[in-house]
């Protein structure tokens, strides 16, 4: 929670060289890399309405413009509109008189209305008329412009085709010279309409009165006038819409308040993402829009030892400042974590155990290929020079499984031990000396870098046995500022 | 194969349209009379907790990472597609420094992996709106005012004019009327200025401008708001669009450029663009304006330094099928929908439109550049030496 | 950062069999009504207005220092009703902030000085950010943080919501210790 309240006091170093909090990093299992959402691909799984919460089939989406149908935006305030009842008592014509008959006429009715519990607006106050039904069947606008669009696309398109049509002609003339099997048929007869058709292209005749019966725009030299009343009258400020009001429905862009409607609600789209190297998915989420879960959530947060500051002296050049940290092993596995320095972690090549079957090298060449192009043009390398350094001590600590049952087993075991302060079920509390280099001025941010290297067990490679990886992770330590 | 391929035609993904202004960023889908959206450009940036503008960059990198963010925004919270295998249709202003275009092309093909993206030129584009053969398309953007010559869907070149009389102009001439009429600084912070513009602020007349320019009218709105109690005069109200009129020895006026570009125009295309002007982009929404840059081309043009070269012309305005603001936006995705009818080849050509600018993901993958008009190599024929030397 | 250590009088507050801890400085109101469903904090100065109608919280819950949970009501053209408040596990509600929602999920965060609407239904993983206003009837879907006034939508939230804020409730809740106890 902290990391969503505080400052991110500790960064990890993703694989594509961005520092990140550890909640907004992944782990992909297959290629036992940090990701981050820079470098994963992200797509779209399934649109839902945020305020009905149902979900709308992506082709029903494309239809519907990703509107929902049922709710409604503030064309005022944005906020959502809320669908009122009201009993109108039906209009009487004259003509019925006393009208003892038509009792159950009389009857009041309900009306539905929309109103929206911010700024009040409601859909009485640009004179739309209240509805007999609770949702639907507001009124909807076709865009001014919409027809003509629809020429100038008929014509461009014929165009095009036309276009096409000669260049295909061209080259058939160049062919037609050496052979000698040219039919009439071919390019105006049956034929040549008949695969049109098929093709779902316009035919040749409708192409040609398209361009023949396309007006083009017609310039004209008065331009309208600004209206006396800016001269005039006194403005209204609470009768023109604001820029975001306008902008919130692209295609009308009512200038007076009086012309704003309520605004389809836009859908909200549950994402999957997938680690670009080897195309296996990170996350992907329950179909569900009202679902929290995920069917496959590989985070950082589930698979690397978690760093947390406890508390630290304040820094000062040149000396040597105590530093209390927290780990916690995420995985239901046994870990091995030794702090190193981030230049002590060997190169990529030989920190990965690769598998030696030959259809595990096939297909990471196959892999390799595929992704090289992102990896050389995006990948950077991580930032993580650092203001202060922590003295990592030589030993190698091992931090039990999580294990949920432990929770509430409150009783902290003390280590007799300089860096292990406590433990306590899969934590642990160390305590690390931070030297700050001589020459940093008083103020600066005091940084350090700190590198991980853990076992971590692979348990993907379902065939296969559980192995073990030697892993890193580098992370930045934020430790307030450099004291005088 | 060849069955399935024209059913892959087909079936072939709706393109998304983008249009990143400096100040508004327009996307939606090809053969639409509208963008999805218009919204500030500009995303919630994780690290800084803060909005960060996407024009807000001092290095490549720092470019590159504003691009990615801001089209997972466009494409995941306002389009809701997904970005891989859909092609781009990118309307810019021919002014675009080259390292914008080409960190747009990385991020959109190796970032998002589209699978082409073709370059409309806004001027272009715009005209591709109106289906006349020459239009004269005055932009007036959120930084510059830019005005080409479309003649026969080609761009003049050599008669492009762009300068700084953007909305920005506007503002800040805005901000000192306001300082002035309120006796004290009120460092408004854009927003708030801008909301003023959008609501109150007009442009008069010829006569009326010059006449209010010497007295003032009295105060008439007050705009209250958390903080800051302003009162805005009718003058303010009047006067705020006056620096794209004010004439000085550089004739650097909107009007002045528009009359430049004529004159530097072909002869015999100089009538018939004064004939057929458009004026487009989101500065141009403020009332009358349209209008008073009418008035003043008609005034300019009887004076010394058009005169004798401009003679008779007859100034007529178009008014385009979108709002001012999506006009370049609107023409981008009239071009991409008939390209994508054209066939795979996105060069096909959309009448006065693209000329083969579309590039395909492969074809970026291999040759990493894009064209550029700017660039010589780009200007010479495939068989000159100078594309050995690549 | 690691939380730290909260103090509070022991005998300022009542712990009850289930592990609540509930302030003797707080107004509960029709308590036959409240269902604390253990190990929840309700600290001093707040208000949970049980005679309105019920009000529900899951486990470790936490209503900090002057907050109100009321219960939202609804007029009907006969008058008004008033319908029961949910509020799922692992739930922080900061200072001074007032809750009228009709569902409030799990792992929900809401900031101080928030005002929560009549019968806003907040989803389960949601944030609502310090100082901001969420009007009548919003629903604040899964991993949405809101903000401001009236709040919108400004980000998503890091898909392990649900164990950030199981860890922080949590450790508020051990981390939440008497003066006098000892150890």
């Amino acid at each position: 929670m902290a990391y969503l309240t505080q400052p991110d006091y500790v960064k990890y170093a993703c694989s594509c060289g961005q520092i990140k909090p550890i909640t907004s990093l992944y782990f992909c299992r297959h290629c036992l890399q940090i990701r981050c959402g820079f470098c994963i691909c992200h797509e779209v799984d399934s649109h839902y309405c945020a305020n009905c919460l149902e979900n709308m089939p992506s082709s029903e989406a494309r239809l519907k413009k990703n509107r929902c149908s049922s709710c409604f935006d503030c064309p005022s305030c944005f906020h959502t509109l809320s669908t009122r009842a009201t009993l109108a008592q039906p209009r009487q014509t004259p003509e019925q008189g006393s009208g003892d008959s038509k009792v159950e006429n009389k009857q009041a009715k309900k009306m539905y209305y929309l109103s929206c519990f911010n700024c009040r607006w409601t859909s009485r106050d640009v004179g739309i008329p209240d509805q007999p039904v609770a949702s639907g069947g507001w009124p909807e606008r076709v865009n001014p412009n919409a027809t003509r669009i629809n020429q100038l696309l008929d014509y461009y398109k014929a165009i095009a085709q036309q276009e096409k049509q000669e260049k295909l002609d061209r080259e058939r003339k160049k062919f037609a010279i050496r052979g000698k099997y040219i039919t009439l048929t071919d390019k105006t007869g049956l034929t040549g309409a008949m695969a049109r058709n098929i093709a779902g292209l316009p035919s040749s005749e409708s192409t040609m009165s398209a361009i023949a019966n396309f007006v083009p725009s017609e310039a004209s030299a008065d331009v309208e006038e600004l209206s006396e009343d800016f001269y005039t009258k006194e403005l209204n400020l609470n009768q023109i819409t604001s820029m975001p009001q306008r902008l919130a429905a692209p295609e009308w862009q009512p200038s007076s308040v009086s012309r704003l409607y309520p605004i389809a609600k836009l859908l909200s789209v549950k994402r999957s993402q997938r680690c670009r190297a080897c195309d296996h998915n990170l996350t992907k989420p329950e179909y569900n829009p009202g679902s929290i879960k995920f069917k496959i959530e590989l985070l950082a947060f589930y698979h690397v030892p978690e760093v947390k500051i406890i508390s630290y002296e304040p820094m000062k050049p040149g000396c040597t400042s105590a530093l209390l940290l927290k780990l916690t092993n995420p995985t239901g596995h046994e870990m091995q974590v030794r702090l190193l320095q981030p230049e002590e972690v060997p190169d990529t090549e030989d920190r990965l155990e690769e598998p030696k079957s030959l259809e595990k090298s096939l297909e990471k060449s196959l892999n390799l290929e595929k992704d090289n192009l992102w990896y050389e043009t995006v990948q950077r390398k991580a930032d993580v020079t650092a203001t202060c350094r922590v003295v990592t001590p030589d030993v190698t600590l091992t931090l039990a499984q999580r294990d949920d049952a432990a929770e509430y087993d409150d009783d902290a075991t003390h280590d007799a031990n300089d860096i292990i302060l406590w433990r306590k079920s899969n934590k642990l509390a160390l305590r690390l000396q931070v030297r700050c280099g001589e020459e940093v001025e008083a103020g600066s941010a005091a940084e350090a870098a700190l590198t991980l290297q853990y076992r971590y067990r692979n348990t993907v490679p379902a065939p296969h046995e559980p192995r073990d990886h030697t892993l890193h992770a580098t992370l930045m330590l934020q430790l307030g500022h450099v004291s005088g | 194969m060849a069955l399935y391929e024209g059913i892959a035609l087909i079936q072939e993904k709706q393109a998304v349209v983008l249009d990143l202004g400096t100040d508004y960023t327009k996307f939606g889908f090809t053969g639409e009379a509208a963008p999805r959206c218009i919204v500030r450009s500009e995303f919630w940036c994780q690290a800084e907790r803060r909005y960060k503008r996407l024009y807000d960059y001092r290095t490549p990198q720092e470019l590159y990472d504003n691009l990615v963010h801001m089209l997972h925004l466009l494409y995941f919270r306002h389009v809701l597609v997904n970005p891989k295998e859909r092609r781009v249709v990118v309307v810019e202003s021919l002014l675009t420094p080259t390292l914008f275009r080409e960190t747009l092309a990385k991020v959109l093909f190796i970032h998002y992996e589209v699978s082409g993206a073709l370059w409309v030129d806004s001027g272009r584009a715009s005209a591709l709106t109106l289906a006349a053969p020459v239009v004269l398309v005055v932009s007036i953007g959120a930084r510059d005012a830019e005005v080409t010559a479309v003649v026969h869907g080609c761009p003049v070149l050599r008669a492009l004019q762009s300068q700084p009389l953007g909305a920005r102009a506007v503002n800040a001439e805005l901000a000192r009327l306001l300082d002035e009429d309120n006796g004290r600084e009120l460092h408004l912070s854009d927003d708030v200025l801008d909301d003023i513009k959008v609501r109150a602020c007009f442009v008069p007349g010829r006569e009326a401008a010059l006449r209010w320019a010497e007295r003032g009218v009295p105060a008439d709105v007050r705009e209250t708001r958390r903080g800051a109690d302003v009162l805005v005069s009718r003058r303010a109200r009047a006067l705020a669009a006056e620096p794209l009129f004010a004439r000085d020895h550089d004739l650097a006026s909107l009007p002045d450029i528009v009359l430049q570009c004529i004159m530097q125009c072909p002869i015999d295309a100089r009538r018939s663009l004064a004939g057929s002007v458009l004026v487009t982009g989101g500065g141009a929404a403020l009332p009358g304006l349209r209008a008073r840059l009418a008035q003043e081309l008609r005034h300019l043009a009887d004076q010394p330094p058009y005169k004798e070269r401009l003679r008779e012309l007859e100034f007529k305005f178009h008014s385009a099928p979108a709002h001012e603001n999506s006009v370049a936006w609107v023409g981008g995705a009239l071009c991409g929908a008939a390209c994508a009818g054209g066939g795979a080849g996105a060069g096909a050509g959309a009448g006065a439109g693209g000329e083969g600018r579309g590039v395909s993901r492969e074809t970026y993958a291999r040759t990493r550049r894009l064209r550029d008009w700017a660039c010589l190599l780009h200007n010479t024929p495939p068989s000159h030496p100078h594309w050995d030397m690549q | 950062m690691e939380l730290q250590d909260t103090y509070y009088n022991k005998s300022e507050y009542v712990e009850t069999a289930s592990g609540n801890k509930v302030s003797r400085q707080t107004v509960l109101c029709g308590s036959q009504n409240i269902v604390l469903h253990g190990k929840v904090i309700v600290q001093s100065d707040a208000i949970i207005r049980g005679d309105l109608a019920n009000v529900k919280t899951g486990r470790f819950c936490i209503i900090s220092k002057g907050s109100v949970i009321r219960p939202p009501f609804k007029k009907f053209s006969k008058g008004v009703a008033f319908f029961p408040l949910q509020m799922g596990d692992h739930v922080f509600v900061g200072e001074n902030t007032v809750v009228n929602a009709a569902v409030v999920g799990s792992y929900v965060y809401i900031g101080k000085n928030v005002v929560i609407g009549r019968r806003c239904v907040l989803k389960d993983c949601c944030m609502i950010e310090d100082n901001s206003v969420l009007p009548g009837e919003t629903v604040v879907p899964s991993f949405a943080r809101y903000s401001g006034s009236p709040a919108r939508h400004i980000t998503t939230l890091p898909e392990a919501m649900p164990d950030l804020m199981t860890e922080f409730t949590k450790s508020y809740y051990q981390h939440f210790v008497s003066i006098t106890a000892t150890g």
